[in-house]
């Protein structure tokens, strides 16, 4: 049986800065159209990881693999080309331009490689704009301006302006946080639609969520790779439980 | 469409001015034009990408004095030392810049500053051919393009408002092309750019050479235009001239440099009638500008209802 | 005159240019270390102070006949506190209504720079007027020369000094040690570095940050003027003397670290060392060249400067 090349394989990787050791030696591979979710308790280096990943950060160690690709010393601009799409914590939009031109800015980059006339171009664009607007529920408000619009809806906004990309790899750090409660159920449908045409690696603190859409959990704690599954081997991890509850392991009811 | 129409309309309000204005105002004009060349360079950086220079003067002297040494010690007609001012300016501007570009913030500022004043010392160090701070005059014999004489005031108006028609049109199209909107991108959010793709460096760079070379431009062709070059259009008084009329007029705006131009040029001719002092003037409206109208005029105009404006 | 004596007098030269340069780019370091801000008009501070220590004591000789050590000494009180008092009023007018903002305070201290300048120009004049030293006898200085075979001690001719000169280097530096006192051990002091580690905590503790702010600006502008009184006896008083200042300040700043005060007054005594010699053996402006390029690149190559630490990537 041959080998697929997973989309994402990091080996040893980690970081530390000054004294202080965010990520230590973490090994994770993550396969095409799979659905990953990246949790741990506060600070346990999962926004470094991601950081990592995507190059906001260059690591102390260890290595880098996209589609089999060494990324390791490739700046970010570089990465996000190779087709991965990246959505902060902490929303990052163009707040003073409008929904539409923040969806047109991040499609006419990933168009820039194709050929395609201006007319045909300006066809495109509006086309995906169209489209990833309509996948996250913002086509309405296409004229708005970002920072006119509620945070959930930024955040919206932000998915949109990923999936106009049509990445390999999206990356999502904490994508559900500020959504309201209908917005978080079409999420989980999106990201369960999305992973059929791409992978996923989301960072989540919101646990229904992550049982509901992750096809696999890694959790990092300390840095550290702790635990690694589907969603019911997670749940059951004794040593999931103890370094999020902080409770003896002695003591978890089954 | 309406962004088209004002531009085109703007443009040919320049043309019949020739013909409704008296003599004074039309030679103050076709400086005026000139020098809102120069403001549209620095807008370029300052409005639209982001970039706080301190140190445009750099280029328009690279423009200046690539001309004007080039007819005045090399004897090269008009053409061909056009030619070399772009292309000197656009190297300065790509080796300042690059290294510029290292910098952020603060820093960049001062380095730019740090150039710009660095090239003001070698013009008055270099001044047994540049005559330093007294500058020199170009003979008008020289300063003849395509058979016309350029200080006959209607042809030199009219290679003025050529060159300014030129670039606003060029660098209209320029901010409103893919490459325009990824500078508005850096400017807005750069780490956001970044994480979309965008080789932010690279983009600034380019951005970087485009001013200097427009720059240089407006350099030249007050050179060859005005017959004069002299060691203040270097100094960092012809830096912070352009941030004065891009800041006015409205930055990250096409018609704000022109706006900016006119006006301020009007207030120092106004206040230097009044006293020696006019520099004053120019101190007050930097202060008042950045206290209370900081999107400047056509950035005002903007915000507040006439949205469609470039 | 010889070589070595030659190099001694640049030298000593240079040593005055650094007391007064370290005192005015003290000044320089503290409201970028605190306020975190560019004051393009520091140099205009220091003209101020040049010029009104020529105001206080012609005034006074004029007036009550007072001889040239009062004015200077009258300059010297109260030159300073006026200066600052226009920088404070800067600060509250124009600086804390754009919210210290960096790029819209370089611009709006550019604005300063101008009206300063231009309002000098216009009450004091184009030209250059002297100010008399309290004291200043001169003070020739011993060389050691081989006569008939042996060294003795031989007083070339015009190898010397004055008293005010030397006086202008123990006090700018007796002043940099009362700075250092005034932050390292008093309350003032710590406040204001609290403020300068972390604004928002200081504010949270109680500390009134624009009272503070205020204060550090106008203590920066009385250094600069400071720096002037000191110098003006030696260089004459003129509407565009802050340029040279402003330069070399920022010079000196930044290659000590932006924020720094200590390495700004090591940077100081070597910039203004070396400043002097390169002026009195080259041509100043070559001199001048070669300092503004090195200031580039050491931001563009190493922006922490000598002293300062480079930040977390």
């Amino acid at each position: 049986m041959a080998t697929v090349t997973p989309v994402l394989q990091t080996r040893g990787l980690s970081k530390s800065f000054g004294g202080v050791d965010a990520v230590r030696d973490v090994d994770l591979t993550v396969s095409e159209h799979e659905v990953r979710a990246l949790i741990g308790p506060n600070g346990a280096g999962k926004s470094t990881f991601t950081g990592l990943v995507v190059g906001r950060f260059a690591p102390s160690a260890g290595s880098i693999r996209f589609d089999g690709r060494d990324i390791t010393a490739l700046p970010a601009h570089e990465r996000i080309r190779l087709g991965i799409a990246y959505t902060f914590q902490i929303t990052s939009v163009f707040a003073e331009l409008s929904v539409r031109e923040n969806v047109a800015l991040a499609v006419r980059r990933a168009l820039a490689t194709l050929n395609l006339g201006r007319r045909g171009r300006h066809r495109e664009v509006r086309r995906r704009v169209d489209g990833a607007l309509a996948q996250v529920g913002l086509d309405e408000r296409a004229e708005a301006i970002a920072s006119d619009m509620a945070y959930g809806h930024q955040r919206l906004l932000e998915i949109a302006m990923g999936l106009a990309q049509a990445p390999r790899l999206f990356i999502m750090d904490e994508p559900t946080q500020g959504l309201a409660l209908d917005e978080i159920e079409r999420f989980v449908d999106l990201v369960k639609r999305l992973s059929a045409s791409t992978t996923i690696l989301l960072i989540e603190h919101n646990m229904p969520v992550v049982m509901r859409c992750a096809d696999r959990i890694s959790v990092l704690e300390s840095g550290r790779l702790l635990a690694e599954g589907t969603p019911g081997q997670i749940r059951a991890d004794e040593a999931v439980q103890a370094a999020y509850l902080g409770r003896d392991v002695g003591s978890v009811a089954s | 469409m309406k962004a088209w129409l004002l531009h085109l309309g703007v443009l040919a309000l320049l043309v019949l001015a020739w013909f409704v204005l008296p003599p004074y105002h039309t030679g103050n004009l076709a400086r005026i034009l000139v020098l809102a060349v120069y403001a549209q360079g620095f807008n370029l950086v300052f409005g639209y990408a982001g970039l706080l220079s301190l140190g445009h003067a750099l280029f328009f002297a690279a423009g200046l004095y690539g001309l004007g040494l080039s007819i005045q010690q090399f004897g090269l007609p008009a053409l061909p030392a056009i030619g070399v001012a772009l292309f000197f300016s656009a190297a300065v501007a790509a080796v300042t810049g690059y290294l510029a570009l290292r910098t952020r913030g603060v820093a960049f500022m001062i380095v730019t500053l740090m150039f710009a004043q660095t090239g003001y010392l070698v013009v008055l160090y270099a001044g047994t051919w540049t005559r330093g701070d007294e500058g020199f005059v170009i003979a008008r014999a020289a300063r003849t393009l395509f058979g016309l004489d350029l200080a006959d005031e209607r042809i030199r108006y009219f290679a003025a408002l050529t060159l300014f028609a030129i670039v606003f049109l060029s660098l209209a199209a320029l901010v409103s092309s893919g490459f325009g909107r990824s500078l508005v991108a850096i400017r807005e959010n750069e780490e956001r750019a970044r994480l979309l793709g965008y080789d932010v460096q690279r983009i600034k760079w380019r951005a970087i050479i485009v001013s200097g070379v427009v720059s240089g431009a407006a350099g030249a062709a007050y050179a060859l235009l005005f017959g004069y070059a002299g060691a203040t259009f270097a100094s960092v008084q012809y830096s912070i001239l352009p941030l004065l009329w891009v800041l006015l007029g409205g930055p990250g705006t096409t018609i704000g440099p022109l706006i900016g131009t006119v006006f301020m040029f009007y207030l120092v001719d106004f206040a230097s009638e009044i006293t020696d002092a006019y520099l004053l003037l120019v101190g007050l409206a930097l202060i008042a500008l950045t206290l209370f109208l900081p999107r400047g005029i056509a950035g005002e105009l903007r915000r507040r209802g006439l949205t469609w404006l470039p | 005159m010889e070589f070595g004596p030659h190099l001694v007098l640049a030298l000593l030269e240079g040593s005055i240019t650094a007391a007064v340069l370290a005192l005015t780019a003290a000044g320089l370091a503290l409201v970028f270390g605190i306020l975190r801000v560019v004051n393009v008009a520091h140099g205009e501070f220091f003209m101020l102070g040049a010029v009104l220590a020529w105001f206080i004591s012609t005034t006074l000789a004029e007036a009550f006949g007072a001889g040239p050590a009062i004015g200077f000494v009258a300059a010297l009180l109260l030159a300073p506190p006026a200066t600052a008092l226009v920088a404070i009023a800067a600060d509250r007018l124009v600086l804390r209504r754009i919210g210290y903002d960096p790029e819209r305070t370089i611009v709006a201290t550019i604005g300063l720079l101008y009206v300063l300048q231009q309002a000098t120009l216009m009450s004091f004049g184009p030209e250059a007027r002297p100010v008399e030293p309290p004291f200043n006898t001169r003070i020739a200085l011993p060389w050691p020369e081989r006569v008939d075979g042996s060294w003795a001690l031989g007083w070339p001719w015009g190898f010397g000094t004055t008293s005010y000169k030397l006086f202008v280097i123990v006090a700018a530096v007796a002043v940099l040690v009362g700075l250092w006192l005034l932050l390292r051990h008093t309350r003032l002091g710590l406040i204001m570095r609290a403020t300068e580690q972390d604004r928002d905590m200081a504010r949270a503790f109680g500390i009134p940050v624009t009272r503070v702010y205020a204060l550090v600006f106008g203590l920066g502008a009385a250094l600069a003027a400071l720096g002037a009184v000191l110098v003006v006896p030696i260089q004459q008083a003129h509407y565009l003397m802050g340029g040279d200042p402003l330069l070399l300040s920022f010079i000196v700043v930044i290659i000590g670290g932006l924020g720094s005060v200590g390495g700004t007054v090591v940077a100081a005594v070597l910039i203004g060392l070396t400043d002097g010699v390169v002026s009195v053996f080259f041509s100043a402006t070559l001199a001048k060249i070669i300092a503004t390029l090195l200031v580039a690149m050491v931001l563009v190559f190493r922006p922490q400067g000598l002293f300062g630490k480079a930040s977390a990537r």
